[in-house]
């Protein structure tokens, strides 16, 4: 059999552990079926044999498998790792985080026969859904995976075969079937979102059908609710999670019907007969709108991708917008050097008759500031990999990630200086930032606006205390505001500098029960009031006193987390797009948090740049181009400098 | 059973909503309809259905005739009265002209797809009459004997999917008109190419993988009507490598029409191809390496299948590959579970580099492993695996310094401790976090991986502890292991505890 990708079946799972749509491929399975009699046939001495073909489950059978599983493995992605509850056989057992996103599951068969392992099922969680995806894969693949969660040693030996790093490098099915898994979430959701391009000072142009409706005309379409323009973030979806809240992977109810005529006609499409060949949901929901015209006539030369079933017809222009997020991590500390990086993308929206290439050179760019260079599957990258000078494309219609890049902050930090919080009694904390808003930065570029917030989840404020040198400042129960330039007062060609002193007061601390249920250990903490009583004045250092007291129910975080945020005092700066908003918000004692976020216009601060002029389109067209950039912020921290930090060491060799 | 189905009144599409629902959810719901039915009554009930011109729900019931399939369709045989009625349906369905209401191009395609799934799955060619394949054939090739048309091309598309899936149950079938399809290929210009381009080079894998003698430029056998070719039945008699050569370089010439996933198709027939035409696997690479700069993970993972299976042509390219799918650790745009699958890559690729390539080069792919970086806001699940990877390498590195002949270079690479305690520094909170913290797992995760990683992990090979105590790893462990020890870290181990304690004891 080819390599390739087959998915058997997949299934769409709701937050009552009901299966809410199922789909079976029985092209796909006949070979399944049809592998497993040939290993039987030929592996007779075999330990792990099956005395029946691991059908597949019912949709009942396999809802009831995987609300064992979550109770067996703490959640609905699972521990990851291995831990004490761990059972042998059970995905935690094989110890890999992965293992929360490629999952097994024990089917307990209703009608008689032998109960089995369905592996690998690829979980993806959307909104209050879970999308599990089973691709096929040879029976001897299951066998090894039921060997690594059924092994008596601990853990993996280095060198050894049939790892699971081996197989997952071996099977580009799970691969496929996780591209699959998300498409569908796309589409179960609604919010098929196409990459922002920015044109002058109107917000955004819409994505495919709205250059469909532009150019065929199809007054129909009209009527749909416009692609939603995605801000750089969405197209970040790890680590996403709002910076301080303790969020459980458990779904949400969800708002809206599976609109399940959506999701057979995408399959129809995307996959009629289990193998993936085109997942493009703009492209297959234009088809089954719009369908084809006379007008829709073929090249007359070149064959017309898949990717790009309409071809433009219309007034020519070129649009790029560079899209940049900063992530920072600001110790100002001696023995811990501050980080800064960026990850940046260029959109692209070609609206060209034909299928032009188009190709430019990158300009302003300091090669050794990039690190990492990534295409769409539209550019055309030589065997020698990207010399990181030029870049040439056949661009497909609508909105289009053109590339993304790693790198290093060309300019120096937009927000640099130190923020300081001292807990002066077990309810009051003493705080100062000392703040430079871009320093060295000279126009164009902007900083358009930049609020300070500093939440307390763990704490309520009671009072607050203190004047900025600039700005304004308000208080919520659990963060304190505090604007620096505010929207409509951007700044450029100059820096700013901004201090603020001041003091919090906070409600006495109460022990809290936090949602644990992301606990990878699991265990519950006991609650102890003998130690709650203790008197803080018998502790030298009350900091110190406090991060214990309060660190001692700190539920443990999801292996999707960067660390404990809630057991660090930080402020963060999180992107607002169109607003420079930097947000600082802080926590006191391992419960408050101090974020900072922003966003500045006029250049990107990695040096990526284009220039118009040197935009070449072949055959050649006279088509304007148009260029713009945006910065945003994304984890952008300010650690408390008297208080403990995460870091990483800076080098490794 | 009893047969109700004459006394019966057509169900309404609720009707069959629900017993969808009832088969999808299978035991007593599902018996409940088929004691209550006779198959036949039910499958004659879904095909006048199917026809009615006021029926809103014919897509969904299509899907529920081609999963239920083998329940359906199964019996009787060779002859099948359901069988034949479907087919005549979907002969209807296919010549209908489209009014965007009772006949939609979805329900002609979701027709052809179902009856194909249909066939397959009954394995209709080998079991049944193999008149319903041929008929069935037929028509799809009527479908997709206009290139260029139009209004209908997606439907085209998915035809020639439908014959692809046919010719992959039943190889050859379609060999004797490969000439046809590869013209027909040639002529298409909409971007039902892929999927042309796909049908064909199933056809030429089938052929090559079988060995068959037959012409891909030979027209003489005309493409409708239809019969199944003699040659399935017959001996291989070896390929014609001129023709199948200068279909290669056509598909090698047609890779800018194809999506991520026809690319993966394309790949997977076209890489047996190759090597059974004994054409030089660097062309390939020339072609397809430059995927690997590409953000989608599909063309990335193609890549690698592609070096794996070529191992050899891509000699010199190992720290190009390994340092790609570093990089696409770092890449934050990407969701977690990928950027997690390129360290597995990475691991899995280390591990048969490390058993199968010369020192020198070991040497090189250790040394950029150990560079892998961990960021600060690395999600746990990254950072561990990234650690992971340094344990890996630090063991390796250990046994590359066993190895005499390089001592003199080794020595000169930073020492393993020195690559253990920086990695730790990422979870380094478990010092000071409540024992059930993620990072105090992570961490104690990593110890073990580092400290018996290379340990031959039998549970009766006393060779294994002595390993352990002699490592410097194990040494340097000693100190937070202590601390451990104080605070009752052990209890998280679980079930490598065991391990740990034969150790506590040393200590």
């Amino acid at each position: 059999m080819p390599v390739g990708c087959c998915i058997r079946a997949l299934w769409v799972v709701n937050n009552l552990d009901a299966v809410v749509f199922s789909r079976r491929f029985p092209v796909v399975e006949r070979r399944w079926q049809a592998a497993c009699k040939t290993e039987n046939e030929s592996c007779s001495e075999d330990p792990v044999k099956y005395t029946v073909l691991p059908l597949l489950p019912t949709d009942s059978e396999l809802a009831a498998a995987f609300a064992e599983r979550k109770r067996r493995e703490g959640s609905v992605r699972g521990f990851g790792i291995r831990v004490i509850q761990s059972t042998e056989g059970s995905d935690s057992w094989v110890d890999d985080p992965i293992t929360r996103h490629v999952i097994s599951l024990n089917i307990d068969v209703e009608e008689g026969g032998e109960n089995h392992l369905l592996w690998p099922l690829v979980l993806h969680i959307k909104g209050p859904y879970s999308i599990l995806v089973l691709p096929l894969v040879e029976p001897r693949h299951l066998k090894a995976y039921t060997r690594l969660c059924k092994r008596s040693d601990c853990g993996n030996a280095v060198g050894v075969d049939d790892s699971l790093s081996s197989l997952l490098l071996d099977l580009p099915s799970i691969t496929g079937a996780f591209m699959v898994a998300h498409a569908i979430g796309d589409v179960i959701t609604g919010d098929v979102l196409e990459p922002e391009v920015v044109v002058n000072a109107s917000p955004s142009v819409g994505g495919l059908l709205d250059s469909l409706t532009g150019s065929i005309g199809i007054s129909g379409i009209s009527s749909r609710a416009k692609p939603v323009a995605a801000p750089v973030a969405s197209s970040a979806p790890s680590g996403t999670a709002v910076v301080g809240t303790v969020t459980s992977d458990a779904p949400k109810l969800g708002s809206r019907a599976l609109d399940k005529d959506a999701l057979r006609s995408f399959i129809s499409s995307a996959m009629p007969f289990g193998t993936p060949v085109d997942l493009n949901y703009s492209n297959i929901f234009a088809i089954k709108v719009n369908g084809f015209s006379s007008s829709d006539l073929p090249p007359q030369d070149l064959k017309q991708p898949a990717w790009k079933p309409y071809l433009y017809k219309g007034k020519q222009r070129l649009l790029f917008t560079i899209h940049e997020t900063i992530h920072a991590a600001m110790y100002d500390r001696d023995e811990i050097p501050d980080s800064l990086s960026v990850s940046g993308q260029i959109n692209c929206r070609a609206e060209l008759e034909g299928l032009p290439d188009v190709s430019f050179p990158f300009t302003g760019l300091n090669t050794a500031h990039i690190e990492v260079l990534s295409f769409h599957p539209c550019a055309q990258v030589p065997e020698q990999g990207v010399d990181k000078q030029a870049v040439m494309f056949q661009p497909p219609l609508g909105n289009f990630v053109l590339m993304r890049y790693q790198a290093m902050c060309g300019l120096g930090p937009p927000v640099k200086g130190f923020y300081q919080l001292s807990m002066v009694s077990e309810d009051e904390g003493a705080f100062l930032f000392k703040l430079h808003l871009m320093e060295g930065y000279k126009a164009p570029l902007t900083m358009e606006f930049c609020n300070v917030t500093m939440p307390f989840p763990r704490r309520r404020v009671v009072s607050f205390d203190g004047t900025p040198s600039i700005g304004t400042v308000s208080t919520t129960e659990h963060s304190v505001e505090w604007k620096i330039v505010t929207s409509g007062r951007g700044f450029t060609g100059k820096s700013v500098e901004a201090t603020f002193p001041g003091t919090v007061k906070f409600a006495s601390w109460q022990i809290q029960r936090l949602p644990s249920s992301r606990s990878l250990i699991g265990s519950t903490v006991d609650e102890d009031s003998d130690a709650e009583t203790e008197n803080a004045n018998n502790m030298v250092n009350i900091e110190e006193y406090l991060m214990e007291k309060m660190n001692k129910d700190l539920p443990s975080v999801d292996l999707e987390e960067p660390f404990c945020w809630h057991a660090y005092n930080y402020a963060k700066v999180c992107a607002m797009p169109f607003n420079s908003l930097f947000v600082l918000g802080f926590m006191t004692s391992g419960n408050n948090m101090k974020a900072v976020s922003f966003k500045i216009v006029g250049a990107s601060i990695s040096g990526m740049s284009i220039d118009t002029k040197s935009v070449s389109i072949y055959p050649t067209v006279k088509a304007p181009v148009e260029f713009s950039t945006q910065v945003t912020s994304g984890d952008y921290i300010l650690w408390n400098t008297l208080g403990k930090c995460p870091s990483v060491a800076t080098t490794q060799v | 059973m009893t047969d109700r189905a004459t006394a019966l009144k057509p169900f309404s599409w609720q009707d069959w909503e629900s017993l969808i629902e009832d088969f999808q959810h299978g035991g007593a719901r599902l018996t409940k309809w088929t004691s209550d039915y006779s198959i036949t009554a039910l499958v004659d009930l879904a095909l006048s259905s199917l026809l009615k011109k006021d029926f809103p729900f014919k897509i969904p019931l299509l899907i529920f005739l081609e999963e239920y399939s083998l329940t359906l369709f199964s019996t009787p045989k060779p002859q099948n009265p359901s069988l034949h009625r479907l087919i005549e349906a979907l002969r209807f369905a296919v010549q209908s002209p489209v009014d965007n209401f009772h006949i939609t191009f979805a329900f002609k395609e979701q027709f052809m797809i179902s009856t194909t799934c249909i066939l397959i799955s009954i394995d209709a060619f080998q079991v049944f009459d193999v008149k319903y394949v041929e008929n069935v054939v037929e028509l799809l090739l009527t479908v997709i004997n206009r290139p260029n048309h139009g209004f209908d091309r997606h439907t085209r598309a998915i035809a020639a999917e439908c014959l692809r899936q046919l010719e992959i149950s039943y190889p050859c079938l379609l060999s004797d008109i490969a000439a046809h399809l590869w013209t027909l290929c040639q002529s298409e210009r909409t971007h039902a190419s892929q999927s042309y381009i796909l049908l064909f080079t199933a056809v030429v894998y089938n052929i090559v993988n079988l060995k068959l003698n037959v012409s891909i430029l030979n027209t003489s056998v005309p493409l409708v009507p239809f019969s199944v070719p003699q040659l399935m039945l017959g001996s291989n008699t070896g390929l014609n490598y001129k023709e199948l050569r200068k279909a290669m370089a056509f598909f090698l010439e047609s890779q800018q029409v194809f999506t991520p996933c026809g690319m993966l198709e394309l790949l997977g027939m076209i890489m047996p191809v190759a090597v059974a035409l004994e054409l030089q696997p660097s062309m390939l690479k020339v072609q397809f390496f430059g995927m690997i700069y590409s953000f989608d993970p599909v063309l990335c993972h193609a890549v690698l299948m592609m070096y794996l299976n070529f191992f050899d042509a891509f000699d010199g390219q190992e720290c190009e590959i390994a340092k790609r799918f570093m990089l696409v650790s770092k890449e934050t745009q990407h969701f977690l579970v990928f950027r997690l699958l390129s360290v597995h890559w990475l691991l899995g690729l280390l591990n048969k580099l490390m058993l199968s390539i010369e020192v020198g080069k070991k040497k090189a792919i250790v040394e950029l492993g150990l560079r892998i970086h961990l960021s600060v806001f690395d999600p746990l699940a990254l950072k561990s695996l990234k650690l992971d990877l340094l344990a890996f390498c630090t063991i390796f590195l250990d046994i590359l310094k066993s190895e005499s002949a390089l001592d003199g270079e080794i020595g000169e690479m930073k020492s393993v401790v020195k690559l253990f305690e920086d990695g730790l520094v990422s979870v380094s909170a478990l010092k000071w976090l409540p024992p059930t913290s993620t990072e105090t797992a992570v961490a104690f995760r990593t110890f073990h991986k580092f400290l018996i990683g290379a340990s031959s992990h039998s549970n009766i090979d006393p060779s294994t502890t002595r390993f352990l105590m002699d490592s410097t790893i194990f040494h340097a462990l000693q100190y937070v292991y202590q601390f451990s020890l104080e605070v009752g870290y052990d209890t998280f181990l679980g079930p490598c505890a065991v391990n740990y304690s034969e150790e506590e004891n040393v200590i």
